[in-house]
């Protein structure tokens, strides 16, 4: 079990610490305090600076708030900061995770394609089957990915397959083990294996795909006022529209945000359910 | 003058060049390496700096100052820096500072001077740590000079060391080498020495160092010149002696005068003549010799010579020592100096008091000759005035007796020529023609005579003309004649023409009337050249003449024919001789008898 998960266990104390952050919180939005911004560890702080400081930039002007950055330097200590409340919003989907569950409400979501998870295998590949893989060495990116590591885990579980897990870091290690035969097959998601196949020849072969789930979402912490939270999530679905946004559109690859609720992430819930079990 | 040996000196220099050139070497080096280092260090602390930027950021993205520190501590551990030190981006304050181990602070042993003097100052580096447009941070990067100047001060050290140890490696060989080059040099030297000590036979020895070779080259060509100007310097010594010896034994008088007439030289000659030794003539001017000093003859002593390479001859007399006078002939000839200027007078002179006294006489002797010459000539021209007057009267005297005779002598042939015997008449014939042939004679002897008072009147005369007139005038008086007549034509004389003409003209009459009895007859008047002179001569192939009476035929009435086979007076030949010597020319005769005659003259 990862320690990230293991925080559940914890929930009395954090329900405690959330309570004092959601006051001290409370109590620094309404002196004007710069809203803390969290962003889960997709990329390193400085990656992840260069592309969401932008984005707060513009949310400031348009909304007339104040925005700051802020993260763990991994994602247990980001989560934890989410757990403590110390985040006034967060583009996360760990939120969906039992224990954090709750306090923060989904706003709007990454514009873009819902992605699958795919345990891939190469084209030449014997193995035919998800049960073929049992005692194989498969390869995860990390033990925090979602559709990497959580959404295959339990499709792997679910059909009595154990299997010899492989942490490669990131999408790119798992996919490179795959292509150096050091594992026999990789559970990545859909996008990047496309993008991956294309750019290096990789032959593969799909043993499991799951279904999709939408980009990971901009959730508030329901300490903040509704008009807050509307003034921001106006501003985030109006970036799309918005010509002042367009040179940094451009820049970040990003088509902007689009409307998103709870519900649309509840298989995002259920999976960390059944993870969690 | 401080005089130091060559070796010396050039050991010397190559010292300071070998030190001076290590110190350049090293003030190069030092400057490259520390300029090098500089911009090492900038692009050190650059580099350092950016990658230490991601790090930083992410620290910094997510708040974590001790990871940061522990970064900047990581990195400045080592001393590399002076400072590095992360800013706060809108204050400027130390956030975090770097920090170094505790060994590695310390002295670099380095001296304060070297470090000062090499002064190494790399500027400091502001490294912005920003991230999507928020900057989080300053990084300040200031290198540490404290390891260059380390480095340098070592690197001073192995240089100095290293130029010591070359110093003392190349310093031997260099002295070796020197001492080789320099050898010819000695011995150049020492054969110069000893060329100027009078060994004149003495060379340099050639040289395989090219310079040296070619000054000793210099050297011998010198010394060779010098060796045969030595060799022309004693000959010219010795014809010079031997002048001397003559000019001092001359029985001449030689002596030389400045320009001033002050006598500079006085040659024994000069004492023996005139007894005045040369202590006692030297310094003198000229005048003391004078008899009768006057400006005009000390002047000419003293006075420029228009033609400096002839002397001009001056006659002069000097008293001698014991007070007598000598006539002295001088040769005299202008002294010049070596820019060709004249500086004196040089005066070679002979005594010829004897010879002048000699001279005197023999000149007074001839004009006492020549005076009784003149009155002598003077006499006998009178005599021949008087002689040719004398005759003259006689011949014109005679005419007078003579016409009696012919006028009465035919009176009395007409009167009583028939009362006569044949006889009688006979020889009244025979006293006519006698008279008339008298007077004939007569005439002729007048003309004789009057060609001796008669003056010359040179002038250009045809001859060629005149013979063809007078070839004319005979061949009128007996056209039936046949003669074969040949004239040169074109020559010319410078003649009295009157005189000329008689002369030719009893030539020719003469020819004309000794060719009479030929059928034959020939005449020619022709010239030929004889050296220098134009001889003409009168040919013709008559009767001719005994040649052993060929002296007698210019004589007056000479005749070498008999009057009834050649009719003549005996004047005409005498009369050409006349003629010719009263020019100047000479007349001669050939011939034999019956084989014709030839008659040549000049006429100068």
């Amino acid at each position: 079990m990862a320690p990230g998960f293991a925080v559940s266990r914890k929930k009395p104390k954090i329900m405690v610490l959330l309570a004092l952050l959601f006051l001290a919180n409370l109590a620094g939005a309404a002196d004007g305090k710069p809203l803390v911004f969290g962003v889960l560890n997709q990329q390193s702080p400085a990656l992840t600076a260069e592309r969401w400081n932008p984005i707060l930039h513009y949310l400031g002007v348009a909304t007339g708030l104040t925005f700051q950055l802020r993260m763990g330097r991994t994602v247990q200590e980001t989560d934890a900061m989410m757990g403590r409340g110390e985040f006034d919003l967060v583009y996360t989907n760990h939120n969906f995770q039992r224990e954090f569950d709750g306090a923060y409400k989904v706003i709007a979501r990454w514009s873009g394609e819902p992605i699958r998870c795919v345990i891939a295998v190469p084209a030449d590949s014997p193995l035919r089957a998800l049960q073929s893989l049992q005692g194989r060495r498969v390869a995860f990116p990390s033990r925090e990915a979602f559709v990497g590591y959580a959404v295959p885990k339990v499709a792997l579980s679910s059909a009595g397959v154990r299997v010899e897990e492989v942490f490669s870091g990131n999408q790119e290690g798992a996919l490179a083990q795959l292509k150096a035969r050091q594992v026999e097959a990789a559970a990545v998601n859909s996008r990047f294996l496309q993008q991956y196949a294309e750019r290096e020849g990789l032959q593969y072969r799909d043993l499991y795909v799951s279904e999709p789930f939408l980009e990971l979402p901009v959730i508030a912490h329901s300490r903040l006022p509704r008009d807050k939270v509307e003034a921001i999530r106006r501003a985030l679905l109006g970036m799309r529209h918005d010509e002042k946004a367009g040179d940094l559109l451009l820049k970040l690859k990003f088509s902007g945000f689009e409307a998103a609720d709870d519900r649309q992430y509840d298989n995002v819930r259920r999976t960390y359910r059944l993870i969690g079990e | 003058m401080k005089r130091t040996r060559l070796q010396a000196r050039v050991l010397l220099l190559a010292i300071g060049v070998i030190l001076a050139t290590s110190l350049l070497d090293l003030a190069s080096t030092a400057y490259v390496q520390v300029r090098d280092a500089e911009k090492r260090m900038a692009d050190q602390a650059r580099s350092i700096g950016s990658a230490l930027v991601p790090s930083l950021q992410n620290d910094l993205v997510v708040g974590d100052l001790a990871t940061a520190q522990q970064t900047l501590d990581r990195v400045q551990r080592h001393a590399a820096f002076k400072r590095l030190d992360l800013l706060d981006a809108a204050s400027d304050k130390v956030l975090l500072a770097g920090r170094q181990a505790e060994d590695a602070a310390g002295e670099n042993g380095v001296p304060d001077w070297f470090a000062g003097l090499i002064d190494i100052r790399p500027p400091p580096l502001s490294i912005p740590i920003q991230a999507g447009g928020v900057q989080y941070g300053v990084l300040l990067v200031e290198p540490s000079p404290a390891l260059l100047e380390r480095d340098l001060w070592r690197h001073l050290w192995l240089a100095a060391l290293l130029s010591l140890i070359t110093l003392a490696v190349v310093l031997p060989l260099f002295i070796l080498t020197l001492r080789g080059g320099l050898k010819p040099l000695r011995e150049l030297a020492a054969s110069a020495r000893k060329f100027g000590a009078g060994d004149y036979s003495r060379r340099a020895p050639d040289s395989t160092v090219r310079e040296i070779a070619q000054t000793a080259r210099a050297f011998n060509l010198m010394a060779d010149n010098i060796q045969t100007l030595l060799g022309q310097l004693r000959a010219s010594n010795a014809t010079n002696r031997r002048l001397a010896v003559i000019v001092e034994q001359s029985g001449e008088i030689i002596l030389t005068l400045n320009n001033a007439g002050i006598i500079t030289s006085w040659n024994d000659g000069a004492r023996r003549t005139l007894g005045y030794t040369a202590e006692e003539a030297i310094e003198r001017n000229i005048a003391f010799l004078l008899p009768e000093p006057s400006e005009d003859e000390t002047g000419l002593l003293a006075r420029p010579f228009p033609d400096a390479r002839h002397g001009e001859r001056h006659e002069t007399r000097f008293r001698t020592r014991d007070g007598r006078i000598r006539d002295i002939v001088l040769g005299l000839a202008p002294l010049m100096g070596e820019d060709g200027q004249r500086i004196g007078l040089i005066c070679i002179g002979r005594d010829f008091t004897e010879r002048k006294r000699i001279q005197d006489e023999i000149r007074r002797i001839n004009a006492e000759l020549e005076q009784r010459v003149q009155e002598r000539t003077a006499e006998l021209e009178a005599a021949n005035q008087e002689l040719e007057a004398f005759s003259y009267t006689v011949s014109h005297d005679l005419r007078a007796p003579l016409r009696a005779m012919n006028g009465f002598s035919k009176l009395v042939e007409e009167d009583a020529g028939d009362a006569l015997s044949e006889q009688s008449r006979h020889m009244l014939r025979r006293i006519h023609a006698a008279s008339v042939k008298m007077e004939h004679l007569i005439e002729e002897l007048l003309k004789l005579a009057r060609l001796g008072r008669q003056e010359l009147q040179r002038d250009d005369a045809n001859l060629s003309r005149i013979a063809e007139e007078i070839h004319a005038d005979l061949a009128e008086t007996q056209p039936e004649r046949r003669i074969s007549w040949h004239i040169e034509p074109g020559l010319t004389a410078r003649a009295d023409r009157v005189l000329i003409k008689s002369a030719l003209d009893n030539l020719l009459r003469n020819a004309w009337k000794f060719t009479s009895k030929r059928e034959d007859a020939e005449i020619s008047f022709t010239s030929s050249k004889q050296g220098n002179e134009t001889v003409y001569c009168v040919r013709d192939n008559g009767a001719g003449f005994n040649p052993a009476c060929a002296d007698k035929l210019f004589l007056p009435f000479q005749r070498l024919h008999k009057a009834e086979q050649f009719e003549g007076t005996g004047i005409g030949l005498a009369t050409v001789h006349r003629i010719v010597k009263r020019h100047g020319g000479r007349i001669w005769a050939e011939g034999a008898v019956d084989e014709g005659a030839a008659f040549w003259f000049t006429l100068p």
